[in-house]
């Protein structure tokens, strides 16, 4: 009980002092100068490559594991040994969509002057998809459990954000 | 790997992210004041043809389609917990 508390004071002292660092970043950002208009461009590719290097090996891991499991006996070790890899990858995939939602919302506010609605949908998906991964990780209820993995799994919500994001990288190119 | 320490590796991490672009930003040359208002508006300019501006036809379609499909999702979801509860408990 008591460990619990101090990790969750420590989890409120880092979450407040990124409170205090992100405004700072803020106050720098889009004030006509190229250089830091590129750097907030590059944490937009933050974003996208975080995305990927989060959730392609963890579709793919999962496709094969239910595939291993469906085929039967001869490829059940296979399901095995990619459980017993399951909870690190799943730590990977949460960290780095971490990583590249924040980085990803940096972005978007530091750049809100020249919102459209391409971005606008993106950051709404971005949203939703976070916060049901959130619903799957802590919330302890079955109901909201599953409805948050439901949530989270949708292809339809996967390909959306994909095309997107393809969207907001052509537009924003041309 | 313990949840504290992925909180811990996160935190470095968006640090990182969030004070990079801001030591850079610290670098900007100040000296040319009346070369800056202009460039800024140039930059206005050229900002304006970009994207799909929100107000216009595809810009709604887009992001009404968007707010459509996550309601769908929703929805959906919703609908398939139901019914699967309404199977899963015994008739009266």
């Amino acid at each position: 009980m008591t460990i619990k508390k101090t990790n969750w004071k420590f989890v409120v002292f880092l979450g407040l002092l990124s409170l205090l660092v992100i405004p700072l970043t803020l106050a720098y950002a889009d004030d006509g100068d190229d250089d830091a208009e590129d750097i907030v461009e590059n944490l937009g590719w933050v974003a996208v490559g975080a995305g990927i290097a989060a959730n392609v090996p963890f579709i793919a891991m999962n496709k094969i594991r239910r595939y291993a499991i469906k085929t039967g006996s001869s490829t059940m070790q296979v399901a095995k040994q990619i459980r017993t890899v399951y909870k690190p990858i799943l730590n990977f995939h949460i960290m780095l969509n971490s990583i590249g939602y924040f980085a990803g919302m940096t972005h978007g506010l530091m750049l809100s002057r020249h919102l459209d609605s391409v971005s606008l949908s993106l950051a709404i998906v971005m949203s939703v998809m976070m916060i049901s991964g959130l619903l799957l990780k802590y919330m302890s209820s079955r109901n909201s459990k599953i409805f948050g993995k439901l949530l989270h799994g949708q292809f339809g919500l996967v390909i959306l954000l994909a095309s997107l994001v393809v969207l907001h990288i052509v537009v924003g190119d041309d | 790997m313990k949840p504290i320490s992925i909180v811990f590796v996160l935190f470095v991490v968006l640090s990182m992210v969030y004070i990079i672009p801001a030591v850079y930003a610290e670098d900007e040359d100040d000296d040319d004041d009346d070369r800056e208002g202009f460039g800024e508006m140039k930059r206005e300019r050229e900002h304006q043809d970009e994207g799909i501006p929100i107000g216009t036809d595809i810009g709604n379609v887009i992001l009404y389609g968007t707010i459509a499909a996550i309601g769908v999702s929703v929805a959906y979801t919703a609908f398939k917990i139901k019914s699967t509860k309404r199977k899963s408990s015994p008739k009266s």
